[in-house]
């Protein structure tokens, strides 16, 4: 069995977890997808109650309040820390003081917001107002809890419904109940953190009750709360089987909710924040514009939407398709002429892009304001795209030496720098740069180039796949080459995995891994991966032994 | 003793019983920061207008006696005729500094430029304006990064007008940055204790319906926090949320004495002249509480503004405004009828000031500290004057009283005759007083203007 590198490490940390190897238990559908010779696929440990992120938190309130757009009251919230590749971590996830009143503020205007009149109540309802004050509050707290009430808690919050008109006189009653009443479901650790206290045991791991794993499916895939029919099939018993789980799971990747979280993804795997603060001087790069930032942005999600939902590819496509989104700015940097007033389909036939990573964005963020940067490029796709271990810098790295004048390309003087016979030969001459240098044909901004300081560009290099050593000429052949080795597959499996689950990998995520970067290679669709993914014995449940 | 809660301020203001919890969603989130030590407190109370002492034409009617060693029984006897006879209850908590010189004078208005150096040991832009702006950040907030935490702001009192000649100038929140000061005592109150501005009535509302949701919130947190299902890691993410819905029972649970509440309540019109000492007791009041219950550890209170025209009452008689008893005339310029005795009143004032200060003391001796004494015992509590003298309004020679032990820093029960050297070495004192050293361990010795000499009042701190 081989080991996907980024895991070697991961297996020997968290070994002690003690994620019992063996079969899973039929108590649980068994997985159809999964080879039964294949090594089992196991859940792992995570926290019971992961906080909702930034991000989860706004698309939460905008399908629970029934609003069209994201409130954007997140916006002055403390920035999610986790220490994984996503924000959606939920177990590295606090509440703090100040965050604490980020919530109570934000909870207490958006029960506002849904109580300004009948309309935005029956919105927040689920699209209908009971006429029974009772029924009205089951179903505000079975949206906002994402689970149905216990009679308790609906006594508690029928009390302080009955409050509402004297905190809020002048508001019609009902209203005026709902608000409060809202104001308390929104700031309930039941809404603030994604709650799994199963503790039913099913073989060899705990199975999710039926709303915990509508939960899970729910945040997996959109984002963001169940939507009234998942509800209804968790509550219904529908989702416990094979058959009815699979059914929401095709429903949801097919709802317009899947693209954003799809696009989350790979804005957060490819550092797409990072486009807002790129700037360029005008008279070296006149085709910059702050415009360019958001172009930069919706490039890179159009592409993805075209390639996932559209094309239905999978990663190889994205890496490899000939294509990409223009607009105005845009036309500039890639120097085509035309009109393009708004977002535009385009294709490339003169060898010299294809996939996210010639885009404008990565080759921008990725480079100084002045030069091309093949040491960032090669990192950034060496972590992201290929899960390589590469260790952290030493300390008291020298900058790379000004340059002195002589004719030189950037590329030689950074081989001369790092490459071989240098000190940086392990890292940089054999991982770093090969991998960056394939992009020396775009420039800081990203603009095509054949020459460098008047010399010929040199994009050629070869790289150790996995121990398969492969070589290319520039970006796309390196493109064409990652998505026909396994490596990239698995690393792609990989973010998956975390993504999904919002928490961080574990060793025991290594089988399922194994088997979807497998299909990935195979050519399977992104969605189709992402089916299995959530299918899997691995998402679906939890590990069986309490944790420390 | 009976004691105040914000639950009796509102239950005085709606009439409704309510157990109300303190609502950390509206204090400023920097409250909750760490600080260099948690058990120190600073108050500096600034009165304007001179004082009767040596130097002038007046004679001494301020100091005792002698430099060196002060006692209760030296000031109730061998100098009961001086103002700071009224302080003997606290001789042995008390570092009497004279001759501090405020040391950037451009001969304008002493008034304007005295002030904004006091806090701030810095230059100012001067010129002609009554309103010259400090170019340094002033002590108070310097320390309120260290005790409170980096972002929260100290308490800027003013017990006087709101529209002036001189206003409030004493904090700066950095260099040219005057700090506004608050006027009201009842609008300090509603702000510590998380209530609003909103009209009384709809406060009590606020405050009724988020205790309601948080005591739904916290019965949760507490119920998932005690599932066994939880790791350590979840429980521990729990109890830090609990612990922020849990922090405003704790801070609610320290209470104003009722009668303090009440005044508070009751007092309208805090920038006008008859009120003017009730304004700055409670000012005091609140930042005595404040201190006692953590919510802050730095306080100043100006007391007039610049320069001081309240009409004070002395044995049941309004004395014409203090600024024209200070020049000796009637008139806030040079030229004006001569009031007879003025020195004699500019004396009863400065008793009067003191007086206002033992207040102080009273208050914080009040507090019994963790530590084992009381709140003084931990504190440093300031008397200033901006100016030295009424007549010439020198500012070479402005008096300073430092009472309480800072923790047992603060070498007390003496005067110091610091010989006019700048003000600076006063601040480093209190600085250090409150814990805080420069980054290598050794003592403060370099706040304010650069061009100053260094270092801080002599024999003033114990270690």
């Amino acid at each position: 069995m081989r080991i996907h590198p980024a895991l070697l490490l991961l297996i020997s940390l968290t070994a002690c977890e003690g994620v019992l190897l063996g079969s899973v238990s039929n108590a649980v559908p068994a997985d159809p997808n999964v080879n039964p010779d294949d090594a089992p696929e196991l859940p792992a440990a995570s926290s019971r109650v992961p906080r909702l992120s930034n991000g989860e938190y706004e698309n939460t309130t905008r399908d629970l309040l029934g609003l069209d757009q994201v409130p954007g009251l997140s916006a002055n919230f403390s920035a999610d820390q986790t220490t994984s590749t996503f924000t959606n971590n939920g177990g590295d996830l606090t509440i703090t003081a100040a965050q604490w009143q980020d919530f109570q503020t934000a909870a207490e205007e958006l029960a506002r917001r849904a109580t300004v009149d009948t309309a935005a109540l029956t919105r927040a309802a689920g699209g209908a107002l009971p006429a029974d004050d009772a029924a009205l509050i089951a179903a505000l707290g079975r949206r906002a809890w994402r689970r149905p009430l216990e009679a308790a808690e609906l006594d508690a919050l029928v009390t302080l419904f009955g409050a509402g008109p004297t905190f809020y006189a002048a508001q019609p009653a009902r209203l005026a109940g709902a608000r409060v009443v809202l104001e308390a479901l929104l700031q309930s650790p039941y809404f603030l953190y994604r709650v799994e206290l199963s503790d039913t045991a099913a073989g060899a791991v705990t199975a999710l009750t039926a709303p915990e794993l509508a939960n899970r499916l729910s945040y997996a895939l959109w984002q963001s709360m169940p939507d009234e029919a998942l509800l209804d099939a968790a509550e219904s018993g529908a989702l416990l089987t094979a058959d009815g789980y699979l059914a929401q799971v095709t429903r949801l990747l097919a709802d317009p909710k899947a693209r954003d979280a799809v696009r989350t993804f790979h804005a957060q795997l490819l550092g797409q924040s990072k486009y807002a603060d790129i700037t360029r001087s005008l008279t070296l790069f006149p085709e910059f514009s702050l415009a360019l930032r958001d172009s930069m942005r919706l490039e890179q999600d159009a592409l993805v939407e075209d390639v996932v939902f559209t094309q239905q590819g999978g990663l190889a496509a994205l890496l490899t398709t000939p294509a990409t989104f223009v607009d105005a700015p845009l036309a500039k940097v890639y120097r085509l002429d035309g009109t393009f007033d708004e977002l535009t389909r385009v294709t490339f036939d003169d060898g010299q892009r294809a996939g996210l990573f010639t885009q404008v964005g990565f080759l921008a963020a990725n480079a100084s304001s002045t030069q091309s940067d093949p040491i960032h490029r090669g990192v950034t796709l060496n972590h992201q795209v290929l899960c390589a271990n590469l260790p952290a810098p030493p300390n008291n790295v020298p900058p790379l030496p000004a340059d002195d004048g002589s004719q030189k390309t950037l590329r030689t003087r950074i081989t001369e720098f790092t490459g071989a016979g240098t000190c940086g030969a392990g890292c940089h001459g054999t991982m770093i740069n090969p991998i960056g240098f394939a992009y020396e044909h775009y420039d800081a901004l990203g603009r095509w180039r054949d020459t460098d300081n008047g010399l010929p560009v040199d994009a050629k290099d070869s790289y150790s796949f996995q121990g398969q050593v492969r070589s290319y000429d520039g970006a796309l052949q390196l493109a064409q080459t990652m998505a026909a080795e396994p490596m990239a597959h698995g690393c792609y499996a990989q973010h998956w995995v975390e993504f999904l689950g919002g928490r961080g990998l574990a060793a025991s995520d290594e089988a399922l891994i194994k088997r979807l970067g497998a299909r990935s290679h195979e050519g399977l669709p992104v969605t189709k991966l992402l089916e299995l993914a959530v299918q899997s014995t691995t998402f679906k449940t939890r590990p069986l032994e309490s944790q420390p | 003793m009976s004691h105040w809660s914000r639950r009796r301020f509102l239950q005085g203001l709606g009439g409704v019983t309510l157990a109300l919890p303190f609502f950390e969603s509206l204090l400023p989130r920097s409250a909750w920061a760490a600080g260099a030590n948690k058990q120190r407190f600073l108050m500096v109370v600034r009165s304007g207008n001179g004082i009767v002492q040596q130097g002038s034409e007046d004679g001494e009617r301020f100091w005792p006696r002698a430099i060196g060693a002060i006692t209760p029984t030296m000031l109730r006897t061998t100098d009961a005729d001086r103002a700071t006879s009224v302080l003997a209850d606290y001789a042995d908590r008390l570092l009497m500094v004279k001759n501090v010189k405020l040391p950037f004078a451009r001969n304008s208005c002493g008034h304007a430029e005295a002030i904004p150096q006091v806090l701030t040991a810095s230059d100012h832009t001067g010129g002609t304006s009554n309103d010259p702006l400090a170019k340094g950040r002033s002590v108070d907030w310097f320390l309120s990064d260290a005790l409170n935490g980096v972002g929260a702001a100290p308490l800027n009192f003013m017990a006087g007008p709101t529209n002036t000649y001189i206003g409030a100038n004493l904090s700066w929140s950095a260099p040219l940055t005057r700090a506004a000061a608050d006027h009201s005592p009842k609008a300090v109150l509603m702000r510590l204790t998380g209530v609003s501005s909103a009209p009384p009535e709809v406060q009590l509302l606020v405050a009724q319906r988020r205790k309601s949701v948080n005591d739904l919130v916290r019965g949760q947190l507490q119920d998932l926090r005690g599932r066994p299902q939880l790791s350590s890691h979840d429980r521990q993410r729990l109890e830090q949320h609990l612990a922020a819905v849990r922090d405003m029972e704790v801070s609610m649970s320290c209470d104003l004495a009722s009668d303090q509440a009440a005044d508070i309540n009751a007092l309208t019109g805090p920038e006008n002249n008859d009120v003017r000492p009730q304004v700055v007791h409670q000012f005091m009041d609140l930042a005595a509480w404040a201190f006692n219950c953590q919510l802050n550890h730095v306080a100043t209170l100006q007391v007039g503004h610049g320069n001081d025209g309240t009409q004070y009452v002395i044995n049941g008689t309004k004395l014409p405004s203090f600024h024209w008893i200070s020049h000796r005339i009637n008139s806030d310029g040079s030229d004006g009828e001569p009031i007879a005795n003025a020195v004699e009143l500019h004396h009863q004032i400065d008793m009067l000031q003191l007086g206002f200060f033992k207040y102080l003391l009273d208050r914080l001796d009040g507090y019994a500290s963790p530590s084992g004494g009381t709140l003084l015992d931990d504190a440093v509590a300031v008397y200033t004057n901006d100016l030295g003298s009424g007549p010439p309004h020198d500012a070479s020679n402005t008096p300073w009283i430092l009472a309480g032990r800072g923790g047992g820093t603060l070498k007390t029960g003496q005067v110091v005759d610091h010989q006019k050297k700048p003000v600076n070495q006063v601040l480093n004192t209190l600085i250090n007083a409150m814990g805080v050293r420069k980054s290598d361990g050794s003592q403060t010795d370099d706040y304010g203007d650069a061009s100053l000499a260094k270092g801080v009042v002599a024999n003033s701190l114990s270690a």
